[in-house]
């Protein structure tokens, strides 16, 4: 029984090694082919270790041009801009919200609640017709708020909702020591409960960033000013649609559209992970 | 102290007040960029209204709907969107868990090891869709084609995302792809929850591995399979940015989905709105269902 029992023990563990390698070759012939001149990349057959090392088309597309003349860092400081900015104006209005139905006591809260809930569900290209033309009203199209506040209908139900799950979480006890201290309700808020849901925070802002450094569809109608847009649509219109596509470019440029958002993984994972399986399933 | 324990600082708000003030920006904010849009979008579909003819609305009552209805191009790309969202989250689920179920040991450097299981989930989707280009097309028709050759699987080299039979089973698979982690880890969290006990008292009745899963690990992850599976079903209706950066709808729009349609109805070429929000209002009402659904499950656990 018990050799028996390792050998499985063993053949579980290479089979989910090697499951492992072939999810993320995807990933490595990105990262390879970044590495690569043109000529290699059409090679028959493909290397799967550069032969020749190259650094080219990362020079190319970081002081280079792309597609209409814009350096593709203007792209990638436009996306930084918008994600810090959906994650602060997020965090801003989730935090408060949040807070009042985890723990404030008022009339027709779970009604609230599952209007919150809904409107996360709602299709997003229907609302964009019309929040397109009253941006367009407002002159907000191509700047920063213009599309920061579209990007609030896809990040702050889910904020609200995931933070509240964190809030729940803290036990009341707290908020009657507060009360018993003297705190006012603003007080016992910000002093006593709001610092121990920092990894609900953290969950949220780095949900909020991922999901507006991703976020192509809004983007595209929201910023028609070339030198407004963001990552994934300067790059869209940069590759897609050529004769000659720069393979190597194009790797590289995915690369480093990426690296913010492994960065931030390799960092924090622990808080997205959790944030993520308590907005979706928990209570 | 002489303090009651219960008694407020008497300048302080009522809590009627306080949670009107906490709340009031968010709610100001979803009403200006979610429910005044939703209502307008509803309203617009009643109308006939073009953006490039500078006439203005005029009422049509349910035409843009019974148009819709007869429109071969709106089944064509319903069809394609549960065809497209059903494959996409049935092969997430069935991967997603097979994985979890797998990893649901002990063996070394764990933690890593499902942390880059995750890893696919964060990548942009306009770089996955890069990616799948590359590997299922270019150049020599893509790293996909040589390894499945040599393989013996496939003759010749076949044009994944321009083939009319092969285009969504492609886009399928790079959403799968970059999806599948999101049901994995919240599969896995699941299966973390089931009581050991339970597990063990069923080992000592005498249950093999089959019956243990089939009465112990999926009564326990109903609830969570249920909601899961609603909630990546909703959301991927949405979701159009890898069909947008591969095939753009097409082969001879195989891979025209809902969202895309609309897109391409409001924004390029006639810029009709009545007619796209009528498509956008009907998707709203057949997925809310799903919604009400949702909302009821998470409700009773929360409960």
């Amino acid at each position: 029984m018990k050799p028996r029992r390792r050998a499985l023990k063993t053949l579980r563990f290479a089979l989910i090694l090697a499951l492992l390698v072939l999810y993320l070759a995807p990933l490595y012939w990105m990262i390879s082919t970044s590495f690569k001149h043109q000529p290699e990349i059409f090679r028959m057959p493909p290397t799967l270790v550069p032969a020749a090392f190259t650094l080219d088309n990362y020079a190319a597309i970081l002081t280079g041009t792309l597609a209409s003349a814009i350096p593709f860092l203007v792209y990638f400081r436009n996306s930084l801009v918008v994600a810090l900015g959906t994650v602060f104006a997020t965090l801003v209005l989730a935090a408060p919200a949040s807070y009042a139905f985890s723990r404030v006591p008022f009339r027709g809260k779970r009604r609230l609640i599952y209007f919150v809930l809904v409107s996360q569900m709602l299709p997003v290209v229907l609302i964009l017709i019309p929040l397109y033309r009253t941006l367009q009203r407002v002159r907000l199209l191509s700047t920063y708020p213009g599309l920061i506040l579209p990007y609030l209908m896809l990040t702050l139900p889910f904020s609200i909702w995931m933070l509240k799950g964190y809030f729940d979480t803290i036990p009341r006890e707290l908020d009657e020591a507060a009360k018993v201290d003297g705190c006012t309700k603003l007080q016992a808020m910000l002093r006593v409960i709001l610092p121990n849901v920092k990894p609900g925070l953290t969950a949220t802002a780095i949900v909020t960033f991922i999901m507006a450094w991703d976020e192509f569809i809004i983007a595209l109608t929201i910023m028609d000013k070339n030198a407004m847009r963001t990552l994934p649509v300067g790059m869209m219109q940069s590759f897609v649609g050529e004769f000659s596509i720069k393979w190597g470019e194009m790797m590289a440029a995915s690369v480093v559209t990426a690296i913010p958002v492994v960065l931030i993984f390799v960092f924090l994972s622990r808080y997205l992970i959790g944030g993520l399986i308590a907005g979706a399933v928990k209570g | 102290m002489l303090s009651t324990g219960k008694e407020r600082p008497k300048h302080d708000v009522s809590d009627r007040m306080f949670a009107f003030l906490l709340l009031l920006p968010s709610l100001l904010v979803i009403l200006f960029v979610i429910v005044y849009p939703l209502a307008l979008a509803l309203y617009t579909s009643f109308f006939r209204f073009f953006l490039t003819d500078g006439r203005g609305m005029s009422f049509l009552g349910v035409t843009n709907y019974t148009r819709m209805l007869g429109s071969p191009e709106f089944w064509k790309a319903f069809v394609n969107t549960l065809v497209y969202v059903g494959g996409t989250v049935l092969a997430e689920f069935v991967l997603g868990f097979a994985l979890a179920l797998l990893v649901n040991a002990r063996f070394p450097a764990k933690n890593a090891i499902n942390s880059l299981f995750f890893v696919p989930w964060i990548i942009p989707s306009v770089v996955v869709a890069f990616i799948a280009r590359f590997l299922f097309f270019d150049p020599f028709h893509g790293i996909v084609n040589v390894v499945l050759q040599a393989l013996g699987i496939i003759r010749e080299f076949v044009g994944w995302l321009k083939d009319p039979r092969l285009a969504m089973p492609t886009v399928i698979a790079a959403t799968t792809w970059k999806m599948m982690p999101f049901m994995f880890v919240i599969l896995y969290a699941g299966l973390q929850a089931i009581p050991v006990e339970e597990i063990e008292a069923a080992t000592i009745d005498g249950a093999n591995a089959f019956q243990r899963f089939r009465h112990v690990t999926l009564p326990n992850l109903r609830e969570i399979i249920t909601l899961a599976t609603i909630l990546e079903f909703v959301w991927q209706f949405q979701y159009l940015t890898i069909i947008f950066t591969t095939t753009r709808g097409g082969p001879i729009d195989k891979t025209l989905t809902l969202p895309l349609l609309i897109y391409r109805v409001s924004f390029m070429g006639s810029l009709n709105m009545g007619f796209s929000s009528a498509l956008g209002v009907f998707w709203l009402v057949f997925l809310l269902g799903f919604s009400v659904l949702y909302v009821r499950l998470v409700g009773r656990r929360e409960a």
